[in-house]
């Protein structure tokens, strides 16, 4: 009881220090205080009229089971206009200021969408950067762009709780989601199909060259080490020297995508198009 | 005045010492070299020493005409082909290609073996190791093995040389070392380069060189080695149910290959001294060759042959340790298949467990 007081301290303390002049909460969120008649605000926070009641329940239901299980703050806020903010700084505002994320670090992951601009953006803080990197950030972010370009907003949002309870799982046994451990689903694996194929028919080439290679054996020995007389190798001089060094340095790989990654402060953001 | 220019061993450039990292530096690869280190190398570069060989002449000694008397020379119109074997041993085709039209001829001038090793394994060992050949080769016709009928198998005695040598060797190689890391941005490989020096000595005995033309060198190399514990002085009674070749490649012929593989023998002996090393490869080699010796010998070799589609398929036995070496034909109906069957198999598995680790 006595960590969880300072925990909470911690975190408005904060709340208050780290809230700066730019980062205002943009209007129309404190109504949702006052709906609620709590000074939390709410996890998901649909200013544009996207969900119904049921499914704005049923989405903040599930919030709090991954809250519970992960110690991890999830919220989804849909909004009708940025009003001429970048995405991600209304993003961070939204995330500062309604105070989102768990613990003293503020844990977290917020999922924006603004419906004039037609853009989202993921931000994930502390910890969250950690489960959700720009891997995993993109990765969630490319699979439910369909849901929102499509307009199936609630399944969208849906969507994306599943995969952050994936994604939480996965880092909380001990390796999140990355370039070197991809996340796959079934359409992922259809959609490799055709390289898993090409990769099987290379090695079934070399494996079937290597048979046939074995059809001959009548080969020549270019050497004759079973012919050194025993005992005969002696070595008289040895001599490592080093001569120079050189360094290849290649660009790594990444991950072509529309939506852009990029990290300000504690915040990092993944945005994208719908 | 003269200008002492020091090039690049990465990339040929030329390379100037540079103040700030008191290093030899080139301008073109950013490489930097040690002065002291590129004092040495450049000193060992300049001192190329000549390789010799040491191999004394081969002094053969003729057979005596009881020897001559005692054995027939055959000769084959096909393949040109010239065998010997005692009076009562008949050739009925030849080795080297299975004609079974041999002739018998007239036998002249024939050097009397120092050395060789009598047949151990009979004609009947040389049909199961045969047998057992064919066995695990998937790629092998069906109708190969079931149909497969030897059209001749002769044991022959196949001329060798013998060459015994020690050598004092001096080998340069280059050598690296790499190291790869990353950041979040670029992947690294730096790569370490070395000159190594190794200098010593090594004996051979007895290393064999094929002195039969008709007789392929591939076949005699790849059916070593031999054990030559059993290697006894030439007696033509050992001839007896057998044939011999008369070799028509000599001792001088012979050398340069004996030279090759001696040679190849030490880079790799001293190259097992350079442990840790990335990759090693003879930049330079200076083999001294001294106390040569050769030796005229007859080893035993069953030749086997078969025909199958109009070719012929000759293998060949080491008539002392049974190793048996030849060239299968390939279906390639069997290859596309097994082609086919990998690649579908392993596209079935490696998506089956994906969609597994995905649903679990």
């Amino acid at each position: 009881m006595k960590k969880t007081i300072i925990y909470i301290s911690m975190a408005l303390l904060l709340c208050l220090f780290s809230a700066q002049p730019a980062m205002a909460l943009p209007s129309g969120f404190d109504a949702y205080t006052a709906e609620y008649k709590s000074e939390d605000y709410p996890r998901v926070i649909d200013k544009a009229g996207l969900l119904t009641d049921a499914e704005e329940k049923n989405l903040i239901n599930r919030i709090n089971g991954i809250v519970e299980e992960y110690s991890f703050g999830v919220a989804i806020v849909a909004t009708d206009t940025l009003e001429g903010m970048d995405v991600t700084a209304y993003s961070e505002a939204v995330f500062d200021e309604c105070c989102y994320g768990v613990g003293a670090d503020r844990d977290g992951l917020l999922f924006l969408i603004s419906i004039e601009e037609r853009d989202w953006n993921i931000d994930a803080h502390a910890y969250g950067a950690t489960a959700f990197n720009d891997y995993g950030r993109e990765k969630i972010g490319g699979l439910i762009q369909p849901l929102l370009g499509g307009g199936d907003y609630a399944e969208a949002f849906s969507s994306f709780l599943d995969y952050v309870d994936i994604f939480l799982a996965e880092a909380a046994a001990g390796e999140p989601f990355s370039s070197e451990n991809p996340y796959l689903n079934a359409m992922d694996i259809l959609t490799i199909l055709p390289v898993t194929f090409a990769v099987s028919l290379i090695i079934a080439l070399i494996v079937a060259l290597i048979m046939k290679w074995r059809m001959k054996t009548a080969r020549p020995k270019p050497l004759a080490r079973e012919y050194i007389k025993q005992g005969s190798f002696r070595l008289t001089g040895q001599n490592d020297m080093f001569l120079y060094s050189s360094v290849d340095k290649t660009l790594r790989e990444k991950s072509s995508s529309s939506s852009s990654s990029k990290g300000s402060g504690s915040h990092s953001h993944t945005k994208g198009k719908f | 005045m003269n200008v002492l220019e020091y090039k690049c061993s990465n990339c040929g450039g030329a390379i100037t010492f540079s103040s700030a990292s008191q290093q030899m530096t080139c301008g073109h690869c950013d490489a930097s070299f040690d002065p002291e280190a590129l004092r040495r190398y450049d000193e060992e570069m300049r001192n190329p020493q000549e390789e010799s060989y040491g191999w004394n002449e081969y002094d053969g000694e003729a057979m005596n005409s009881g020897e001559l008397s005692g054995m027939r020379a055959y000769s084959c119109p096909s393949c040109g082909g010239e065998i010997v074997g005692d009076k009562n041993t008949v050739a009925t085709s030849c080795p080297y290609c299975g004609n079974p039209a041999i002739l018998q001829g007239k036998l002249s001038g024939m050097l009397r073996p120092d050395c060789l090793i009598p047949f151990m394994l009979d004609k009947a060992a040389a049909k199961q190791a045969l047998t057992k050949h064919l066995k695990g080769k998937p790629l092998l016709p069906k109708l190969f093995k079931t149909q497969n009928r030897l059209d001749s198998i002769t044991g022959i005695y196949v001329p060798f040389w013998l060459f015994g040598c020690d050598t004092h060797a001096r080998i340069r190689y280059r050598a690296t070392r790499t190291k790869s890391w990353s950041d979040s941005k670029y992947n690294y490989t730096r790569t370490d380069y070395y000159q190594l020096i190794r200098e010593g000595d090594v004996g051979f005995a007895n290393v064999p060189v094929d002195g039969s033309q008709k007789m392929d060198d591939a076949y005699m190399e790849a059916i070593e080695p031999f054990d030559y514990n059993q290697l006894t002085g030439f007696q033509s009674a050992y001839l007896a149910g057998y044939l011999a070749d008369k070799y028509d490649v000599d001792a001088e012929q012979s050398k340069s290959r004996a030279n090759e593989r001696v040679k190849r023998s030490t880079e790799a002996v001293f190259a097992s001294t350079a442990a840790g090393y990335t990759t090693c490869v003879p930049e330079s080699t200076n083999i001294q060759f001294s106390n040569g010796s050769v030796q005229y010998a007859l080893m035993p070799v069953w030749m086997l042959n078969t025909k199958y589609k109009d070719k012929m398929y000759t293998f060949a036995m080491n008539g002392q340790t049974g190793r048996l070496v030849g060239e299968l034909p390939v279906s390639w109906g069997k290859f596309w298949a097994w082609v086919a069957g990998i690649s579908v198999g392993l596209t079935a598995v490696v998506s089956v467990l994906l969609l597994l680790a995905v649903l679990a």
